[in-house]
């Protein structure tokens, strides 16, 4: 025989069983189909106002009262369980403060679902929303810009419930988005790190930061382990800031790094520094720097990049590639050809061990691929720099001792013929060249000791021929000689010794002048009278012609 | 026995002395003064067993060049054919012909030989002597074998003392003494003696030097038998040089520097230069200017007068332009300065384009230079006072791992002109590694020798960076010389390879390892 109070309860399931679903996804006890039994939430959730927490949610024997399978189906009912969460919020401190207001507080305030009007029990957990009605927040939204997140959340590292999942899933504020967010996100005030705090722990920052031990913003950041094991599988970004692009900043940056080097620090270690500076320069500067250690972020990696295969003493020219070894030889050999100097500059993980994987993750074998990252081509050196340094190297508009070590200079100097400034085989190129003289080839090649001397034992030149079988494309070479010698003199002297000269062109020999209309003999003689008398018998301003 | 005593014996003997084999420099040209100071750096270097630290870095390099020398040969002149001064042998060779003479001449490629130099370079630097104590010295130790190694230039000055001094350095002060080298628009020169440097103010720099001048491009004195031996006319006095430069670059906008050098026998009885430099730089927003003038005090030229400017335009291009006068300079111990050479002025034009990232990259450039008037040409016979010359480059970096590139050049000049073109390709194997093919041709033409044909070449190159402060390099090539229409010098069939390795041992006083 059904009783009136099943009737009723029948009738009520069926109710609700037919009224529109709550549509709150997160709902974990149907409110809605048990909304014609209870006509207050205290029914049920008695405690919450006392924050008595044992009445906070009804006890399973409540529910079995209906729930006995005679009445309802048995339900399985042993109260929520601890929800993970990084809120810290008291039911009893809210109503207190509210009725504090005078004003009424009701559930349905906060836990009304929207939308729902008056709708009895259509319920949901309380959204950040509703905080926000009350709660005087600078910002109209949960995540938006200067939200106090003190104000209803601990700091992550405080919030030990909540899983890696939940923090892998936080929702990302929308300053977070902007364009600018990598270059402008340091907090600046305690209520900006308290905001960090909430979803950041220290590995967030030691992800990129390099100086992130130096950093008081990060070391208030706790520690939290299940952030290290988020961060270990996110590439640190390096953002190139404005004033890092224009071309000039090669050359520039180094007041900018003398006067804020902590700023560099952020994002770049010593290591970035030293991969162009291995000159006693700026060591000063450098030594300021984070030094990269194993584990931690490695910041910017800057590399020097060599290419084989393209000119270097033509416009596309560059010598900050590393050495190859100095040879003697003018360029023999095969010759590796450098590309113009090119610094590249890549995200990277953290510090690699020599096998490549990442000093955290080496157990599970996870490989970091440096090349896979970012690359930024930064270049120092104009094109053609190698040819044309001469006035930047000597003017000290750049300081080349920053970058350079002097062996670097002398390897080219000293006529040791570094394999690659000259084009391969150009040992049977040079000709052309040194005809026209684009190039000084004394700055760095003895016209004695290293061209004369190798032409002489190639046969190329010979002591005191005066035939000019060498010269077979002029006819009347003799007649010739003279404007071609005025015009390439040092081209000459490559083959050619003084003697081979002075046959013709002294009074000891044929006494054919060899002196310009403009030749002050007087002013050269001052200098050196030796020299005169290399021609002359006599001194010549006073025996003219002898 | 004087340079003008020899003079005057060399113009009693005129009849030509004929080759005798391989100029050498003879005996080593030791002079105690490298000695002594590679003393004082031992001495100091010793002491770096008490040092801070000691770093020694090093590279170790054998070369294999194959040559092809020239020969001169004669043919009957009743063999020849045509008349006058230049006929045909038989076999189609130009041959010079004398009238006196029975026989006429030419020259023809000799058999192969080939050279191993071989070479030790050594830097070592040292501190921590005391407050801004440190040392440096570089030092290179070399020799050739092969059928062509006597007459490798050098190969028999077994050691070169590249540098080595004792240094002090502390803010605002910097004091050497030892081999050293001074850089300047006048060039890089090596002396034995002191310098020091002051930096007054923030930006200021001034450096006086002096000492045992060396002869530029060497390390070694004017008196060394690496010039004697080429030169009879060679200086018999090493000279001094003394000079000072004033350098001003308060920030990044505008600077120069000014220097003057002087080289006076050490009898004082002559100079061998005397010359005043000038160069400076202003930066126009993302434009920079920069200039040169080199002035030569005895003979009154301007060695050199450039002025050129860098324009960046947009992020991608780049546009760089330059005029340039030029006389060579010579030293006062010759008698070349005095025939009156008279240089050129010149132009010249790149432009570099690069795609956003960087990865292609294409630069053209080109130059004209026209001659001064020599006074000295014959109207009939004059040969051409100007030269030009174009070419481009482009390179492409199709991944961080490979990267292909090439270009083409045209020279057109007084004396000789030359066509030619290079590609190659390098792959990075990881980031230790490197392995690249390049191929080239090119062709001479020389105006005052006339010899066509083409050289080709095929050239492979690696690296590896075995350990962290130890690589290896090494470069095999092959050309062959096609075309040939005459037997004419230089037969360009030939190999070459070289092998390096570079070293660095020691501390590390925030230097970096080996770069890569």
């Amino acid at each position: 025989m059904v009783t009136a109070r099943a009737a009723a309860l029948l009738l009520a399931l069926t109710a609700t069983s037919l009224a529109p679903r709550s549509g709150d996804v997160s709902e974990r006890f149907p409110h809605r189909r048990h909304a014609t039994m209870f006509p207050t939430c205290e029914s049920c959730h008695s405690g919450i106002a006392s924050g008595d927490s044992a009445r906070m949610f009804p006890p399973p024997a409540i529910c079995a009262s209906c729930h006995d399978g005679t009445i309802a189906k048995t339900v399985q009912w042993a109260g929520p369980a601890v929800r993970p969460t990084n809120l810290e919020f008291s039911h009893t401190g809210h109503v207190t403060a509210v009725r504090r207001t005078g004003d009424a507080l009701t559930c349905s305030r906060c836990h009304a679902l929207a939308d729902s009007g008056a709708v009895w029990m259509a319920v949901r957990g309380a959204q950040p929303a509703a905080c926000l009605d009350c709660h005087d927040h600078r910002a109209s939204e949960h995540l938006g810009d200067d939200n106090p997140c003190r104000t209803c959340h601990v700091p992550l590292v405080a919030a030990r419930t909540l899983p890696v999942a939940a923090i892998a899933r936080f929702h990302r504020p929308p300053s977070h988005e902007l364009a600018n967010f990598l270059s402008a996100h340091a907090p600046r005030t305690t209520a900006d790190e308290m905001r960090c705090a909430t979803c950041h722990a220290r590995e967030s920052c030691e992800r990129c930061h390099v100086n992130a031990e130096a950093l008081a913003s990060v070391r208030a950041l706790g520690p939290d382990p299940r952030v290290a094991s988020i961060e270990a599988s996110h590439r640190p970004l390096y953002p190139i800031p404005a004033d890092h692009q224009p071309a000039s900043w090669a050359s520039d940056h180094g007041q900018a790094a003398k006067q804020n080097t902590q700023s560099c620090a952020n994002c770049h270690a010593q290591s970035s520094c030293t991969a162009c500076h291995t000159g006693p320069g700026a060591a000063q500067t450098i030594s300021a720097l984070p030094r990269p250690a194993r584990g931690k972020a490695q910041g910017v990696i800057v590399r020097n990049v060599s290419a084989a295969g393209s000119h270097r003493n033509r416009a596309g020219g560059g010598p900050d590639a590393p050495p190859a070894s100095p040879s003697r030889a003018p360029s023999g050999g095969g010759a590796a050809q450098l590309e113009p100097a090119s610094i590249v500059t890549q995200d990277t993980g953290r510090l690699l061990d020599r096998h490549g994987t990442a000093g955290l993750s080496r157990d599970s074998g996870q490989r970091l691929a440096v090349d896979s990252g970012q690359v930024h081509i930064v270049r120092v050196h104009w094109p053609g720099f190698i040819t044309s340094h001469s006035t930047a190297a000597s003017s000290r508009q750049m300081t080349c001792s920053n970058c350079h070590a002097q062996r670097f200079c002398t390897e080219c100097h000293n006529g040791e013929g570094r394999h690659d400034f000259h084009p391969v085989n150009f040992i049977a190129r040079h000709a052309a060249e040194a005809y026209n003289r684009q190039l000084n080839c004394v700055q760095c090649h003895s016209p004695e000791a290293f061209c004369r001397t190798c032409h002489l034992n190639i046969g190329l030149s010979q002591r005191a021929a005066h035939n000019a079988a060498f010269h077979t494309a002029e006819p009347l070479w003799l007649l010739q000689h003279g404007q071609a010698a005025r015009q390439s003199l040092e081209t000459c002297t490559n083959c050619h010794q003084e003697r081979d000269c002075l046959r013709c062109h002294s009074t000891i020999g044929q006494g054919v002048n060899p002196h310009g209309p403009n030749f002050n003999a007087r002013k050269m003689q001052a200098a050196n009278p030796q020299m005169c008398l290399e021609c002359h018998l006599t001194n010549p301003l006073l025996n003219p012609g002898r | 026995m004087t340079r003008t005593a020899v003079a005057r014996d060399i113009g009693r003997r005129l009849p030509p002395v004929s080759q005798t084999g391989p100029v050498t420099a003879g005996p080593p040209g030791w002079s105690p003064r490298p000695a002594l100071i590679g003393s004082v750096c031992v001495l100091v270097l010793s002491g770096s067993l008490q040092a801070q630290g000691v770093r020694i870095s090093g590279t170790t390099s054998v070369d294999y060049v194959e040559m092809q020398p020239a020969v001169e040969d004669s043919v009957p002149v009743s063999a020849t054919q045509d008349s006058g001064l230049l006929r045909r042998a038989p076999n189609g060779t130009i041959v010079e012909c004398l009238g006196t003479d029975a026989y006429c001449t030419y020259y023809h490629s000799a058999p192969l030989v080939h050279a191993v130099p071989m070479r030790q370079d050594l830097t070592l630097s040292a501190w921590g002597f005391g407050t801004g104590v440190s040392a440096y010295a570089d030092v290179e130790v070399r020799t050739a074998v092969g059928s062509a190694a006597p007459g490798w230039p050098l190969a028999d000055q077994h050691f070169d003392l590249v540098a080595g001094y004792g240094e002090y350095d502390r803010s605002g002060l910097r004091v050497r003494l030892g081999r050293q080298w001074t850089t300047s628009p006048l060039g890089y020169y090596a002396y034995d003696g002191g310098s020091v440097l002051a930096a007054p103010l923030q930006g200021l720099n001034a450096e006086v030097y002096g000492g045992w001048g060396l002869a530029q491009a060497l390390t070694y004195p004017r008196t060394t038998s690496a010039i004697s031996a080429v030169e009879e006319l060679a200086p018999t006095d090493p000279g001094y040089i003394v000079g000072a430069t004033v350098d001003y670059h308060p920030g990044g906008i505008a600077g120069g520097s000014i220097q003057y050098q002087r080289e006076i026998e050490t009898n004082f009885s002559g100079l061998y230069s005397e010359r005043v430099a000038g160069s400076g730089d202003l930066r126009l927003g993302r434009t920079m200017l920069d200039g040169q003038v080199i002035y030569d005090m005895v003979t009154g030229d301007v060695n050199n007068a450039q002025l050129r400017a860098d324009v960046p335009i947009g992020r991608q291009w780049n546009v760089s332009a330059q005029i340039r006068h030029y006389v060579p300079f010579f030293e006062l111990w010759t008698v070349w300065g005095a025939f009156s050479p008279v240089g050129y002025d010149e132009g010249r034009l790149t432009a570099s384009w690069t795609t956003g990232d960087q990865r292609v990259r294409i630069e053209a450039d080109g130059d004209y230079r026209q001659y001064g008037n020599t006074d000295a040409a014959v109207s009939f016979l004059s040969l051409r006072s100007n030269g030009w010359d174009v070419g481009t480059d482009a390179s492409w970096r199709l991944t961080p791992a490979w990267t292909v590139s090439g270009g083409y050049h045209a020279t057109v000049g007084v004396g000789a002109s030359r066509s030619d073109f290079d590609a190659a390709v390098r792959w990075r194997v990881g980031h230790r590694g490197s392995l690249g093919v390049t191929g080239t041709a090119f062709q001479t033409i020389d105006e005052f020798n006339v010899g066509t044909g083409r050289v080709w070449g095929a050239t492979a190159n690696g690296s590896l960076q075995l350990f962290g402060d130890l690589r290896a390099d090494a470069d095999a090539g092959v050309y062959r010389h096609t075309g040939l229409d005459m037997p004419q010098l230089a037969n360009w069939n030939q190999r070459r390879a070289s092998v390096r390795l570079t070293w660095v041992l020691g501390r590390d006083p925030g230097l970096p390892r080996l770069a890569w």
